[in-house]
């Protein structure tokens, strides 16, 4: 026997959120699965109320962490290893993948109610016309089956409800949307903006877009959102909702609809297909603590569990009818995974604004888009924007240099000069041989089979990343910036995919069956009320943070499934 | 784990009783005194007396509170109860023996029977001397690991962060020194 519902979402994150909301609000009574835990919003769990030294351990990670080998790629990831988040983050001691040796995958989870919704950087931008049709016109990866124009009118639904600053920045390919109030920008960001947008007529320098409510509008109000404090604690939880995630917006949007189910520690283990009715017909769960199985059918299924973990689902989903993965008769299930990447980069002092300070935390930076799409005096196709920001700070309290002592202590707590820092965020190409598979013989604790994820960078990509470089300093130099250091990864370091948390791929949108996995509905070819809208669907990854595009899709994809619901063809 | 408002005020009543020495800049040749050291778990008496002066020497009392005043040291102890790995914990609990030993060896006394003037000077080559080194294991490493958690301690106490503002409720890019404390003020209180 198997509970019966009209859809099911697997996965609870930012898509998984959305694809919920939109299918409860359209009437259907659905089902969201989500392997990790139970979280409450506000939750218990949230840490953004504690200041520095209320934190246990001050913010350190225990270093008996590094004795259990535990949590070694988030440490590796830096900035996010700090112990009052470390419950938003997946141990992968715990929940193993593989990778060869020499080519490491940074596979950045969080598995609880809401996903990776919790603990993203809530930058949200439009991708533009160009970044759809990038495929076509450079011949790599599959052509995307929509273009811009399809999606615009579903960014204009989403970003109403999620809530997005920005300002109206005019800009061909990152095009303007529906924006709550802009963040300003400091002192020296105003002055560097003013000189690179004066020196090149390709490049402007704008307040980054973000997901966090600079204003409350009826529709976050009603949801009990308040206004951003400017705290810049997001990734710890916010207890006033004023960031968007799964937990603050879309679940709670679902929930009152009555329409909504959530069962948590469900890990979808395989969707089950009937080739007589070419439908997926249940979903098959192994509980999180007692390993017994489920299973659950519906008459539409949204997958939503993020591009890799999406991808793995599908080719676990063999069967008899589909015995290398369910919606893979193209073969192309689990190919062109594809992420973001930065890897250069540059900073600058700011002079002249010795006596100014800015005062409270932006929870967002700035913005140089992609100015290098189509250009010819390049040796790289694509191209990459940056992000960054300038701050001034006390010269730094840190053990980590040389001095003690009266003079040392006083020369720390002078305030330093504003610096301005940008990091490129380079397009990765689409290639067909990055990829996640099933590893062989090894599973995890509830029998599947462990992702296996082998991609790398090419030569594209490292000319970006020498380009990226010169451009830093160039528009720094612009920018009025001294004292300007850069930095760039060498060309034989291998360059960690992943590591953007932009997992992008797997399952590619395409116009041909043969060739692709989904068409232009988020709709497996293979297989009629089957739909994928997280990361996976992407055919390419252009350069600007994709979770808006993720929303946008999977409103889109949820219009149209119960559209044809209700038409009697699905 | 979390230093209980307690343990701060035992750590306000050692540096009082004279051991952690802060604002004693201007004074020549103080011992140590080994007395009337409490409230440690996992440090002994001599322990704790080097590594609170070590740190009071770190970051002294001047017109701020210096290691002395934030509890710094007994958080530390805390630290290697609950928080430290097996190596991190041995380089600490080791580096007095260490630092006297090297005292001996540089200018023939007991690190403890050093004036202050003289402590940090010993103290102040050492930290050149270490970050010098780079990444060598041994002594430069034990000193490095304890510097770096005196610091952030020290500089993630309360005492230590007087213009952090809990909710900011706004950002403003371009302020003046004086607006910034006034916003500062009015957000803290």
């Amino acid at each position: 026997m198997s509970e019966e519902f009209d859809a099911i979402v697997i996965g609870s994150g930012m898509s998984g959120g959305w694809a919920a909301k939109e299918l409860c609000e359209r009437g259907l009574k659905t089902l969201v699965l989500e392997r990790g835990r139970h979280l409450d919003h506000p939750s218990p769990e949230y840490t953004d109320f504690e200041a520095p030294w209320d934190m246990e351990f001050r913010g350190m990670v225990p270093e008996i962490y590094d004795e259990q080998g535990r949590y070694r790629m988030l440490k590796r990831k830096g900035w996010t290893y700090r112990n009052e988040i470390i419950q938003f983050f997946v141990d992968e001691r715990d929940h193993p993948y593989s990778y060869p040796e020499d080519r490491p995958f940074m596979w950045t989870r969080g598995y609880q109610l809401g996903g990776r919704s919790l603990t993203w950087a809530r930058q949200t931008y439009r991708w533009g016309p160009k970044d759809f049709e990038a495929n076509a016109r450079d011949g790599h990866g599959v052509d995307w089956p929509i273009r811009y124009d399809d999606l615009a009118p579903w960014y204009d639904h989403v970003e109403a409800f999620a809530g997005i600053s920005g300002a109206s920045d005019g800009l061909e390919n990152l095009p303007d949307g529906e924006f709550l109030r802009p963040w300003e920008m400091n002192c020296a960001e105003g002055v560097a903006a003013r000189n690179i947008n004066r020196s090149f007529e390709d490049r402007r320098m704008i307040i980054g877009r973000g997901a966090n409510l600079t204003e409350v509008r009826d529709v976050h109000a009603e949801l009990g959102r308040g206004a951003c404090q400017a705290r810049d604690h997001c990734i710890r939880g916010c207890s006033y909702g004023a960031y968007f995630s799964s937990l603050s917006a879309t679940l709670p949007a679902a929930q009152r609809t009555g329409n909504l189910t959530v069962e948590t520690d469900s890990v979808v283990s395989e969707i089950i297909y009937d080739p007589l009715t070419r439908r997926a017909t249940h979903v098959k769960v192994v509980d999180y603590h007692t390993r017994e199985e489920r299973l659950y059918s519906a008459r539409i299924i949204f997958l939503n569990a993020s591009a890799i973990a999406s991808a793995q689902i599908l080719l676990n989903s063999r069967s008899e009818a589909m015995p290398n993965g369910l919606a893979n008769t193209s073969g192309q299930l689990g190919n062109y995974i594809m992420d973001h990447f930065g890897h250069a980069g540059a900073n600058g002092r700011i002079e002249g604004l010795e006596d100014r300070f800015d005062f409270g935390r932006r929870p967002t930076g700035i913005y140089i888009p992609n100015y290098r799409h189509e250009r010819e005096d390049q040796a790289f196709v694509r191209g990459f924007g940056f992000q960054g920001g300038a701050n001034r700070q006390r010269a730094g309290h840190t053990g980590s240099r040389p001095g003690i002592g009266a003079e040392s202590k006083a020369s720390m707590d002078q305030w330093s000069p504003w610096v301005l820092g940008i990091g490129m965020f380079g397009e990765m190409l689409p290639y067909a041989d990055n990829t996640i598979r099933l590893h062989p013989t090894r599973t995890d604790n509830w029998g599947i089979p462990l992702a296996h994820m082998d991609c790398h960078i090419r030569e594209n990509e490292r000319a970006m990343i020498r380009q990226a470089e010169q451009d830093a300093v160039e528009i720094l130099t612009a920018a009025g910036c001294k004292d300007i250091s850069s930095v760039r990864t060498p060309d034989d370091e291998h360059v960690l995919v992943g590591g953007k948390t932009h997992e992008m791929g797997g399952a590619c949108m395409g116009h041909d069956p043969a060739t692709s996995v989904l068409n232009r509905w988020n709709q497996a070819h293979d297989v009629d009320n089957l739909f994928v809208t997280d990361g996976a669907c992407m055919s390419s990854c252009g350069t600007a943070n994709p979770s808006l595009t993720y929303m946008a899709l999977t409103a889109r994809a949820v219009d149209h499934a119960v559209q044809r619901l209700q038409e009697g063809g699905l | 784990m979390g230093v209980t408002r307690r343990i701060l005020l035992s750590t306000g009543g050692l540096a009082l009783a004279g051991l952690s020495l802060s604002g004693c800049e201007n004074r020549d040749a103080i011992e140590l005194d080994l007395s009337d050291v409490t409230g440690f778990s996992v440090f002994d008496r001599a322990t704790a007396t080097i590594l609170l002066d070590v740190a009071d020497l770190m970051i002294p009392r001047t017109d701020t509170p210096g290691a002395g005043d934030t509890g710094t040291v007994l958080y530390l102890d805390q630290l290697m109860d609950h928080w430290a790995s097996a190596a991190s914990r041995a380089e600490i609990l080791g580096f007095p023996a260490q630092l006297d030993s090297h005292a001996r060896q540089s200018v023939g006394r007991a690190f403890r029977s050093l004036s202050r003037q003289a402590r940090f000077r010993l103290l102040e080559d050492m930290d050149q001397a270490s970050f010098a080194e780079g990444e060598r294991p041994g002594f430069s490493a034990a000193y490095r690991t304890l510097k770096r958690l005196v610091f952030h301690i020290h500089y993630t106490s309360e005492a230590a962060n007087p213009d952090y503002v809990a909710v900011p409720g706004q950002y403003l890019g371009d302020v003046s020194a004086a607006e910034f404390r006034a916003l500062v003020d009015d957000a803290r209180f």
